[in-house]
């Protein structure tokens, strides 16, 4: 777990550490471990060679004095020995000491001065079967290889030579730190040369960065300068290639954008003109609506002014001619009370006229009384039972909504009795708390879509006309012998509003009155 | 750095860790104290041996012998080598050796100077003679002596008579000195020494011991191919083995007899066979008059 950890953390650091860190710290890295490795290879190899050098010079040299000394003890000149011993070690540099012990273990020659040390005779010796031993001496002044050769098969005695290793380990020591130092100075060089070289591969990089942050800007003008066909000047050209993709893909997108801007301009002063016109259609529509409704109650008012009057007086005319003709003139009285029956019913037939254009019911009672008036005493002499159902809490809607919900009623009643062959009709009212909605039913034939347009096609346009007019909606289903169902849906304005649209609607109806 | 302190550290000290080092101590205060080996009480026989041949030779080839001896009269025998047949003169005529092999001239000259005198002879290969040969390398033009008039010449040492006597005695016969005959002159010290720096042509003649000469042909055949006898003395008794005249006599018999019958056992014959030697017999005192009447011509005695 925890190198784990540790490996994980050395991938962090390591990969967060920068491009050219760590191309200097692999260059640094690789130059110190292989000087390392090198310095303590050539050390051990040079510390090895060396001994072994030193242990076979001091074989040569002991030898060599073992065989000069031959003679020297043969023929008991001690004096030569001594000269022999101190010119063996004036021309060896790594002697610590020669000696020559002779036969009788006497010490004939040696370069100590006064004070032989005790113990040196001791440790090491000479002879047959070994002409030379070695033997390895700890001193208080390092180590010490003791070489013997026996004279004369030690018969004449043993030379003993001690080679010094206090002068390698100078050299090996001095090596050793100049292969450090050279070390040290090729890790630098390599630092050095591993900068130039992380400049040189992470200029690129920096670069296409730099390009990469002006192009994130939206500045498709900036180039990746390609330096070398390597990676990154490869992912450098690409780069560039997206680039340039990127440049031409926006312009086409922008000329694109200009030419939708332009239609939507366009479109814009289309819709304007379409809005506009449709305004005027709507006011057209409105004012053609004010008026057909004032022009109903005009005819209504000169009928039942006028007409109405004149025919009661006519009634009552007749009525006095017929009682003022005598008995006998039964025939001529008899036509004159059918006159005066046809008057009579002619006056009703005008007053269903004027109460057809404009019920007064609308006026006086309000919207429920007038559409329960006007089904009760169309649909039931067509033998269809009616039904008003009112929902939720009933009041008083401004007069232009009335009159709408009231002549969609009508049209659709006057449909029902016209073409449906329905036995129920049902005409309901639901006020609700920012609209009013109405639905006229009925158990009648139905028709379809494919039928053709006759005149209930055109009423039913009409109540179209009417509700979009208020903004409201009207929804049509009907099937073949299904009956059918018209629902429509007008919104209220609020409080506020109310207000307005009855100040609207008073100007409205203020202009109607003027209108001729 | 902590871990190129330990590499450093651990290469330094790790090599020989494993060795078992004998310690030592080089500086010491005290008078050394070399405590020799105590060997036999008994007083050593002193044997000089003059240096005929190189002194490593003379050991190797006599030691044999005066083990031999030693083991025969049960004492202890010192083995005195000098680099000179006069120093070895000087040891008997002073009591320093009782005992001393010597080569005829030098017995002339001691038995002169205080009265050497003659214990026993060898007899080397049959014989109980031997000569001098004036040598030259084996390419060497000259075919007398006269041919090296004005050359470089070899001498073994001034108390030899092979080596010095006989060659100085022919250049008197001619009425010169060795320093006007010869161009340059020097004394090896031992005939081995000059039969080789003939051999190498180191010099143009030498003059050297019969015995010497034809023991080194045996043991080195090339040094035939490389050397050539131009001139031979007359025979003489061979290098006789001398005692002083004032030597306890008991001590003069008893070695006698031991060299008188060295031959008789196995040991004896074994310890004679490295220096050819077949036995030793009593001397012949005119064996050595040729020497002396050379001697008398060279140096002027009476």
């Amino acid at each position: 777990m925890r190198p784990f950890r540790l490996w994980s953390r050395f991938r962090c650091w390591t990969l967060s550490a920068p491009v050219r860190l760590k191309i200097m710290g692999i260059a640094l890295g690789v130059i110190f471990l292989l000087g390392l490795a090198m310095t303590l290879q050539v050390r051990a190899t040079l510390t090895g060679r060396m001994l072994e050098e030193l242990e076979q010079r001091g074989v040569a040299v002991t030898r060599d004095v073992a065989g000069r000394a031959a003679d020297l003890i043969l023929t008991d000149n001690l004096f030569a020995l001594q000269e022999l011993v101190r010119t063996t070690m004036e021309n060896n540099e790594d002697a610590r000491y020669v000696f020559i012990v002779g036969r009788d273990g006497r010490i004939l020659a040696h370069t100590f001065g006064e004070h032989f040390p005790p113990d040196l005779l001791v440790v090491n010796a000479a002879g047959p079967p070994a002409r030379s031993r070695v033997e390895l001496l700890e001193t208080e002044e390092g180590l010490i290889h003791d070489l013997a050769v026996s004279i004369l098969d030690g018969k004449a005695g043993v030379a003993r030579v001690g080679m010094s290793e206090r002068r390698l380990g100078e050299v090996v020591q001095g090596t050793t730190w100049l292969l450090l130092l050279v070390t040290v100075v090729v890790s630098l060089v390599g630092v050095a040369g591993a900068y130039l070289l992380t400049l040189v591969l992470t200029r690129p990089i920096l670069q296409l960065v730099e390009v990469t942050r002006a192009v994130g800007r939206g500045d498709f003008s900036q180039q990746a300068p390609v330096w070398a066909t390597d990676e990154i000047g490869r992912l450098s050209a690409a780069f560039n290639a997206m680039t340039e993709a990127l440049a031409r893909s926006r312009q086409e997108i922008e000329a694109y954008n200009r030419q939708l801007v332009r239609r939507n301009e366009e479109l814009s002063v289309l819709y304007e003109e379409v809005q506009r016109k449709e305004e005027l259609l709507r006011q057209l529509l409105e004012k053609l609506i004010l008026a057909q409704e004032e022009e109903r109650k005009r005819v209504a008012r000169e009928l039942h002014d006028e007409v109405g009057q004149s025919l009661t007086a006519v009634i009552m005319g007749l009525g006095t001619a017929e009682e003022g003709l005598p008995a006998e003139l039964l025939p001529m009285r008899t036509q004159l009370a059918r006159l005066q029956d046809l008057a009579a019913k002619t006056l009703e037939g005008i007053r269903r006229l004027m109460v057809d254009l404009r019920p007064t019911l609308l006026d006086d009672l309000g919207l429920i009384p007038a559409i329960q008036w006007y089904a009760e005493t169309h649909l039931a002499p067509a033998g269809v039972a009616p039904t008003v159902e009112v929902v939720g809490p009933r009041r008083r809607l401004p007069p232009l909504v009335e009159t709408a919900l009231f002549r969609v009623a009508q049209e659709g009643i006057t449909n029902i009795v016209k073409h449906a062959a329905a036995s129920r009709a049902t005409v309901r009212l639901e006020f609700r708390p920012a609209s009013i909605a109405a639905a006229i039913e009925d158990d009648g034939t139905g028709f379809t879509r494919q039928e053709p347009r006759d005149g209930r096609g055109l009423g039913l346009m009409g109540m179209q006309e009417r509700v979009t007019l208020l903004g409201g909606t009207l929804r049509l289903s009907s099937d073949q012998g299904r009956g059918t169902r018209i629902a429509i849906e007008i919104p209220l304005p609020d409080q506020g509003e109310e207000a307005l649209a009855s100040s609207h609607l008073r100007t409205n109806s203020h202009s109607l009155r003027h209108t001729p | 750095m902590a871990l190129l302190a330990w590499l450093v550290l651990v290469l330094a000290t790790g090599c020989g860790a494993q060795d078992q080092r004998k310690k030592v101590r080089l500086a010491t205060e005290s008078k050394s104290q070399v405590t020799l080996p105590t060997t036999a009480q008994k007083v050593p026989l002193r044997v000089a041996v003059a240096p005929v041949i190189s002194p490593r030779e003379s050991f190797k080839l006599y030691a044999d012998l005066l083990d031999y001896i030693a083991h025969r009269i049960d004492r202890p025998v010192d083995f005195l080598q000098r680099m000179t047949y006069g120093e070895i003169n000087e040891l008997v005529r002073y009591g320093q050796a009782d005992l001393a092999f010597v080569c005829d001239y030098a017995f002339v000259q001691g038995e002169r100077d205080f009265g050497m005198q003659l214990l026993v002879a060898p007899v080397v290969m049959g014989k109980s003679r031997y000569q001098s040969y004036v040598i030259v390398p084996r390419d060497s033009d000259a075919r007398s002596l006269e041919d090296l008039r004005g050359k470089a010449f070899a001498f073994s040492d001034p108390l030899s008579s092979s080596g010095w006597l006989f060659p100085t005695h022919l250049v008197r016969l001619a009425g010169e000195k060795p320093e006007s005959f010869f161009k340059r002159s020097v004394f090896t010290y031992s005939h081995d020494k000059t039969v080789k720096a003939v051999a190498d042509k180191l010099v143009d003649g030498g003059a050297v011991d019969s015995l010497v000469y034809e023991f080194m042909l045996m043991g080195d055949p090339q040094l035939g191919d490389k050397t050539r006898v131009i001139r031979q003395s007359e025979p003489w008794g061979n290098p006789p083995v001398v005692v002083h005249p004032r030597i306890d006599p008991d001590l003069r018999e008893a070695l006698k007899r031991v060299f008188l019958t060295i031959q008789d056992d196995l040991q004896g014959r074994s310890a004679l066979a490295p220096l050819m030697i077949d036995r030793f017999v009593q001397p012949d005192a005119q064996a050595y008059d040729d020497v002396r009447s050379m001697a008398a011509l060279v140096t002027g005695w009476p």
